[in-house]
């Protein structure tokens, strides 16, 4: 029977699939300024040893073995760049985007940690490292207004993303969520659970969904209020299977280590920073690590471009 | 054909050239097939484009490594493993009816638009590792243990995780089908 199955699939497969035209020239340029940005965090010299074991699950990564920073790496260009390492003395090809500033969060106490009014857009830096590799990410995401992310620093790959309150949308039973936030942990589950049921085609999945959608809330940082992501830290924390130990991240920041084990049978770490809710840092069991530092912001570098409404799915 | 056919080996074989000459060639014979497993991975050009320059990258700067071995496979290994997260869009996706999907105005096709739209909503209800797998294994045609060392992931996850993929799939694709279980 699967044998049908599957050459029909194919056949569907073969005829669906549309060419898709990949940009290849901008690749090596792109390369060669992650490689830049690499070898900027490496200079920080920042070591990480996250020696916790929690739920009898070990974790410990570690970068370079130099002395612990005490400031988070500078790993964006500034407006004024400062010469960096690389092994190619030929400038950049001319064909890239120019790439207009983006500025690195200050993760310092000083940095603002909600959004307001006159700083209504949560700038949310991500600094993925994997097999050696860093490469950045930076997301400008407001409550209702057109959100964008880009890649590497370059203004070239903006893609819109969901506003604060869409995303929620997408989370929240659509019976229980009227539109106000939940600002405590059995109201909040009560709404995350509606839509895990009504959504999950695996019962055994409705909780790492909830628990997952909670996270995600935490991730979501300053643009959200602080009483929904207190919320959010309750219910998981609340939770059986949960994990919670005291950790200090890549960059030296304390917080406390949750460890997720989801439905397709992987594992998610995150650090959270529970004076303000807000995720730190996080893994999945893919032996990447995701080091998050955020700030409110007036707004994006560019206006965000618009949501595609053909794309089912994406990041 | 499927990408599990094609030979990188001319291109490393070929006169001597500077490493960003040949990493050149590597890309403009592999992005093809990379660019199918990206799409089928994502459902969406623009991300799949994304998808595998963000692959090609990383393998640029692990090509001494990468072309020890096989370049298209680390590639490819690659960009299975990179993070692509579906729980934003959930909602729309699901609550979105085919009938109010609009339609492609470049495709002439109107079967082929069909099932397009079709693969992808399927695609969609998948976990994230669930499509990973089925995409390597059933779509690239890779063999159990090389989706699992792609992934990183035993051969016994490999074989429950396409099988319970592919019932979700023949559910939602081929609902008059056989009940799970008759395999």
């Amino acid at each position: 029977m699967d044998d049908d199955f599957l050459s029909s699939l194919n056949d569907r497969v073969n005829r669906a699939v549309p060419t898709v035209p990949v940009h290849t020239e901008r690749v090596i340029p792109r390369a060669r300024r992650r490689r830049r940005v690499t070898r900027a965090a490496q200079t920080v010299g920042v070591v990480a040893v996250l020696g916790v074991v929690a739920g009898g699950v070990g974790w410990a990564w570690q970068d370079q073995p130099r002395p612990v920073a005490t400031q988070p790496p500078t790993v964006s260009p500034s407006p004024t760049p400062s010469p960096t390492p690389t092994d190619s003395p030929l400038p950049e090809p001319s064909t890239e985007a120019p790439a207009a500033p983006v500025e690195t969060p200050d993760s310092s106490a000083s940095a603002p940690t909600e959004v307001t009014d006159a700083l209504p857009y949560w700038h949310l830096r991500t600094e993925t490292r994997a097999d050696g590799v860093t490469s950045v990410s930076d997301t400008w995401v407001a409550m209702d207004q057109p959100s964008m992310s880009t890649v590497d620093d370059d203004l070239g790959t903006a893609q819109p993303m969901q506003t604060a309150r869409q995303t929620l949308d997408s989370m929240m039973g659509v019976i229980a969520w009227d539109g106000q936030f939940p600002e405590d942990a059995a109201t909040l589950r009560t709404m995350l659970e509606e839509d895990a049921s009504a959504y999950a085609l695996n019962p055994d999945a409705l909780e790492s969904t909830v628990l997952l959608h909670a996270l995600a809330i935490l991730r979501e940082g300053g643009v959200l209020p602080a009483s929904l992501r207190q919320a959010a830290w309750e219910l998981l924390t609340a939770s059986d299977g949960v994990t919670v130990t005291p950790a200090t991240d890549a960059l030296g920041r304390s917080g406390q280590m949750v460890v997720l084990d989801a439905d397709d049978g992987s594992s998610r770490y995150s650090i959270v920073d529970v004076t303000h809710y807000q995720v730190l840092q996080s893994r999945w069991d893919d032996l990447s690590i995701d080091i998050l530092t955020g700030e409110a912001v007036a707004g994006p570098p560019i206006t965000p471009p618009a949501i595609d409404p053909q794309a089912p799915y994406g990041e | 054909m499927n990408d599990h056919d094609l030979t990188i080996d001319p291109i490393l074989s070929g006169p001597p050239a500077d490493k960003d000459t040949e990493f050149t060639r590597f890309m403009t014979t592999a992005s093809p097939a990379l660019a199918r497993t990206a799409w089928l991975l994502c459902g969406d050009t623009h991300q799949a484009d994304e998808l595998v320059q963000q692959a090609l990258v990383r393998t640029y700067l692990s090509w001494s490594r990468a072309r020890e071995g096989d370049p298209l496979a680390y590639a490819r290994r690659t960009l299975a493993n990179l993070r692509i997260d579906t729980w934003r869009r959930r909602r729309r996706e699901v609550l979105t009816d085919p009938i109010d999907l609009p339609e492609h105005g470049d495709d002439r096709d109107s079967a082929r638009s069909h099932d397009r739209d079709a693969l992808t909503r399927a695609l969609a209800t998948l976990t994230t590792r669930q499509r990973r797998v089925v995409v390597l294994r059933h779509f690239v045609g890779l063999s159990e243990r090389e989706v699992a060392d792609d992934l990183g992931i035993s051969v016994g996850t490999v074989k429950s995780t396409a099988s319970r993929a592919l019932a979700t799939l023949r559910a939602v694709l081929d609902p008059a089908g056989p009940v799970d279980g008759d395999r």
